[in-house]
């Protein structure tokens, strides 16, 4: 009896206390933890815009998503991460005295993922939409972009461009991506189906073995892909004047303004110019991310 | 076309004095136990033999072993004058000739009493729907169950299941039939509707050989008795002078605790 | 002989000895459903009142982060005011207080009750009291935390207008994925089941080694390499869902094996005995006597494997499916991907509940049907 109703006490005695609790708790405690500020520009010539003062999930490290099975931006060999994306991530951090941390993510919930903290940023060559920049906040862009077709030159020697494809016709397109919206709005209606894969690599695969007809995906990231395999090419270019930017989430935007200084900073001072012609010939780069001389 | 098959009621080959079955040297290890050490036994037509003994004595065993469903280690059987423990013997033929009644009886429970009776009719003897029909009902009524035929055996006492499960080795017209203590699991009040099925069947000609503790059965309607002690046969004769007279030590213990 | 009917079988029923009752049990049993009525009512009338009056987005809202340019915002917003509420608070606070009355006079008076209904009532209800307190306390803790984050990512239905069909192509799907993966894989399961009882190693062996094969690795995997294989290995071209059903049906296949394995040697031995005793062969035997009865035994594990499988038919997100073959969950990541609305997935939890919680009402009505019913299953004789 008397162990009975001892228990019966501590019992109403935790309720009550969680109950006060609980209703004195209004405070909202999402959001990344306080972090030191990053010092202001370093050195090199140009513009010296004030980094704003950021934070990060955890202390001195960039968390960074990606899919990293996407070459040339972001991939894996031996071990290590590789890519343009890669470099660019790198530079701006240690620009902004962080050290970089990947998370492998899928692409489709990458977006969600970065809005609810689960990563810093993201950086997987993601074109810059409206809809998606309800939910997360864009860098400036880093890099134009366009869609392509790719084709299994043995399978189907023919096909030069999406206007063959008609009924019966399957295309491949990546859960997610700007490549897949495209393919539903052009092709559905000509009676294309879309065949949505979760990566980008298994896609090509699909094509290798003469599942789908074609790949409908970013260009230089096809031609990165197929590198390897030569019975596809990229046999048309689909000019729809995407821009990638880095991603994240709308309750950091010191981090994102933090990032965009010092871009334009990389940009100025040449940074950029060397990291894309170590990944694109030197002579396809465009104005905007040319150094100010 | 179903063709029945016919049942001759002597076996093709064989004159009126052979031996129905011969067991000969049967030895059986289960393991590295050694149940049967060197049996002989031979029946002949209208033989009703009982066989008594001991648990683990080998009775069952013994029994098991003349339609095979036990394989003797060492020994040869011979059924109808053919060796059926040649591996060439098409023993599903042969096993429509012997009837075996178990203790627990075995009927099928998802088939009707009628059911239980016709399916080794249909589908083994290939005998047609109505014909299996008609000897099943036939077979029922003979042991007193052909009220009850569409009954499931989830519905019938222990007395009746074990009824129903000799009219459906009867109903393949066997020529031998075996029992292995078919009453041991029933309850007193229901062991004699059993054993009068039994004491018919005797008389009207079947050769069987009957593993058993009811004494009374022996002892009327048995023409031999075995007395399987230790895998072996330590005694056999008539029944009533083995029951009067014991010639041996073992047996009139054995009869000490039974009797 | 005399013919004798069996007496029709009349339920008995037995008297109810569990005694008298009092007012108090019935008091604390009523304080608990009272404390459990209260609080879902409560947050139901708001919830309702909010979501049918003219509201709009208040700066509650937009501090937790919805914004008014969100589809659907409103919608969301006012599932957290309601949260908010005076009539939610005042009827958690008061369903705590119900339940804490019922725990504390129930817990501590129970003991002195003499019949087994007062106690039973009073142990009932100081029970469900402590169900409210928790309720009570699970909610105002969910509403001091982010409740504008959660609702707006998981209650927002407004984006899902227009995917009514889309969800029921998806149900269709999973449900002929499922389907058709179970019956393959009954088939199969029977054939290997009959095959690991056989006396030759010779046959067990290269059973044995399939069904370890699919038990053992994750069915992911089997789904991926699956595909390729049947791609590249054997230059097959097929759908990815055709791929799919033959790799369920070859797992399915091999835990249905093992449970007829189980449910074969669950028969005695001497139905099989008396089978081939009556001339049967070994086929026969099987065939008339044994499978029937294993059949009966083996239904409720392969109907619970059927309702582990509808969920399994979820992995096949992992393939490339055109849109006419979507499932429900690659139907809710597709819509998510498109709206960033994670409200996609509690649907797809809903449409999954609407197909999985009446088939396993289904599965125990038919287990409980199979054992009393058919009297006698369980075991001939004796």
């Amino acid at each position: 009896m008397k162990s009975g109703k001892i228990w019966l006490a501590a019992l109403v005695a935790v309720f009550a206390l969680i109950v006060a609790a609980c209703a004195s708790n209004e405070g909202d405690t999402t959001g990344p933890t306080e972090a030191t500020a990053a010092s202001g520009g370093t050195g090199g010539t140009g513009e010296t815009a004030a980094i704003p003062e950021f934070s990060t999930i955890t202390d001195g490290v960039l968390t960074v998503g990606s899919c990293l099975d996407y070459p040339p931006f972001e991939s894996v060999k031996n071990g290590v991460e590789t890519g343009f994306d890669v470099d660019m991530t790198t530079e701006i951090a240690s620009r902004l005295g962080l050290t970089v941390e990947w998370v492998r993510a899928d692409f489709d919930t990458i977006f969600t993922a970065v809005a609810a903290n689960q990563f810093d940023m993201v950086a997987a060559a993601s074109t810059i939409t409206a809809e998606r920049e309800d939910v997360v906040d864009f860098s400036d862009p880093y890099y134009n972009s366009l869609q392509s077709l790719t084709v299994n030159t043995v399978q189907t020697p023919d096909i030069t461009s999406t206007d063959q494809l008609g009924q019966g016709d399957v295309v491949a397109a990546q859960k997610g991506t700007t490549g897949k919206d495209w393919a539903v709005e052009n092709l559905e209606p000509q009676g294309v189906q879309v065949k949505t894969f979760q990566s980008a690599t298994d896609m090509f695969r699909d094509l290798e073995a003469g599942n789908v007809v074609g790949v409908i995906n970013d260009k230089p990231a096809s031609v990165g892909i197929i590198a390897d395999l030569p019975d596809l090419a990229v046999v048309q270019d689909i000019d729809t004047k995407e821009h990638y930017g880095f991603a994240f989430s709308p309750s950091n935007p010191e981090l994102r303004d933090a990032v965009n200084v010092v871009l334009a900073q990389m940009i100025a001072d040449g940074t950029y110019q060397e990291i894309f012609n170590k990944y694109f010939p030197p002579d396809s780069i465009p104005e905007e991310f040319k150094p100010t001389a | 076309m179903r063709v029945a098959v016919e049942r001759s009621i002597l076996p093709p080959g064989t004159s009126p004095g052979d031996p129905l079955v011969r067991l000969e040297g049967i030895h059986k290890w289960f393991g590295n136990l050694h149940v049967l050490k060197g049996v002989d036994l031979a029946l002949q037509q209208r033989d009703v033999v009982v066989v008594i003994g001991p648990s683990g004595g080998g009775k069952s065993t013994l029994l098991r072993c003349v339609s095979l469903l036990e394989v003797p280690t060492l020994g040869h059987v011979w059924f109808e004058g053919n060796d059926i423990t040649d591996v060439r013997t098409d023993l599903n033929e042969v096993r429509t000739h012997i009837g075996i009644v178990f203790q627990a009886y075995n009927l099928f429970p998802h088939m009707t009493a009628e059911r239980n009776v016709t399916v080794a009719l249909e589908r083994v003897l290939k005998l047609s729907g109505d014909e299996a029909h008609e000897r099943a009902m036939d077979q029922l009524a003979r042991v007193g169950m052909g009220h009850k035929a569409s009954a499931y055996p989830g519905q019938l006492s222990g007395g009746q299941q074990q009824r129903v499960a000799i009219a459906r080795a009867l109903a393949m017209k066997p020529r031998l039939m075996l029992f292995d203590e078919v009453t041991s699991a029933l309850d007193p009040e229901l062991v004699g509707e059993v054993l009068e099925v039994m004491i018919r069947l005797a008389g009207d000609g079947m050769t069987m050989m009957v593993v058993t503790h009811e004494m009374g059965f022996a002892r009327e309607v048995g023409t031999r008795m075995l007395f399987l002690d230790e895998g072996r046969v330590a005694e056999q004769g008539e029944p009533r002078e083995m029951f009067y007279r014991p010639q041996t030590d073992r047996l009139r213990q054995f009869f000490a605790k039974v009797l | 002989m005399a013919v004798t009917e069996a007496p029709p079988l009349e339920p008995e029923v037995a008297p109810d000895v569990r005694g008298p009752t009092a007012p108090l049990p019935v008091t604390i049993l009523a304080l608990g459903i009272a404390s459990l009525v209260v609080i879902a009512l409560g947050v139901l009338f708001s919830q309702v009142n909010y979501g049918f009056s003219d509201r709009v987005m208040t700066q509650y809202c937009i501090d937790q982060q919805i914004s008014p340019e969100d589809n659907g915002a409103i919608g969301v917003c006012n599932i957290i005011e309601a949260l908010r509420d005076p009539t939610t608070s005042g009827a958690l606070y008061l369903g705590i207080g119900l339940g804490a009355a019922a725990l504390i006079l129930g817990a501590s008076t129970y003991r002195r009750m003499d019949s087994k209904r007062k106690r039973d009532q009073a142990i009932t209800g100081a029970v469900i009291g402590s169900q409210g307190i928790l309720l009570a306390i699970a909610i105002l803790w969910f509403r001091s935390v982010s409740p504008g984050l959660f609702a707006r990512s998981f209650l927002n239905f407004a984006d899902l207008h227009g995917y009514g069909g889309a969800f029921l192509r998806g149900i269709r799907n999973t449900l002929v994925l499922a389907f058709a993966g179970e019956m393959g894989g009954i088939v199969i399961g029977l054939v290997l089941g009959v095959l690991t009882l056989s006396e030759r190693r010779a046959v067990r062996a290269p059973a044995r080694i399939y069904i370890n094969f699919f038990r053992g690795t994750p069915l992911i995997w089997q789904l991926v390499t699956g595909y390729f294989l049947l791609l590249f290995g054997f230059g097959l071209r097929m759908s990815a869902f055709t791929v799919a059903v033959i790799v369920f049906a070859l797992n399915t296949g091999a835990y249905a094996s093992e449970v007829f394995r189980a449910g074969i040697q669950s028969i005695e031995r001497g139905q099989y005995e008396a089978a081939r005793s009556l001339g049967m062969s070994y086929v026969q035997a099987m065939r008339y006597a044994i499978v029937p009865q294993a059949v009966r035994r083996v239904i409720p594990p392969l109907m619970n494997e059927f309702v582990i499988l509808i969920k399994d038919t979820a992995l096949v997100v992992a393939l490339g499916l055109v849109e006419s073959q979507y499932d429900i969950f690659t139907t809710a990541r597709e819509g998510q991907a498109a709206t960033f609305n994670a409200t996609f997935f509690t649907v797809a939890a809903i449409a999954y509940l609407v197909v999985t919680l009446p088939l396993i009402r289904l599965v125990n009505a038919v287990e409980k049907r199979l054992r009393s019913g058919l009297v006698g299953i369980a075991g001939a004789g004796g």
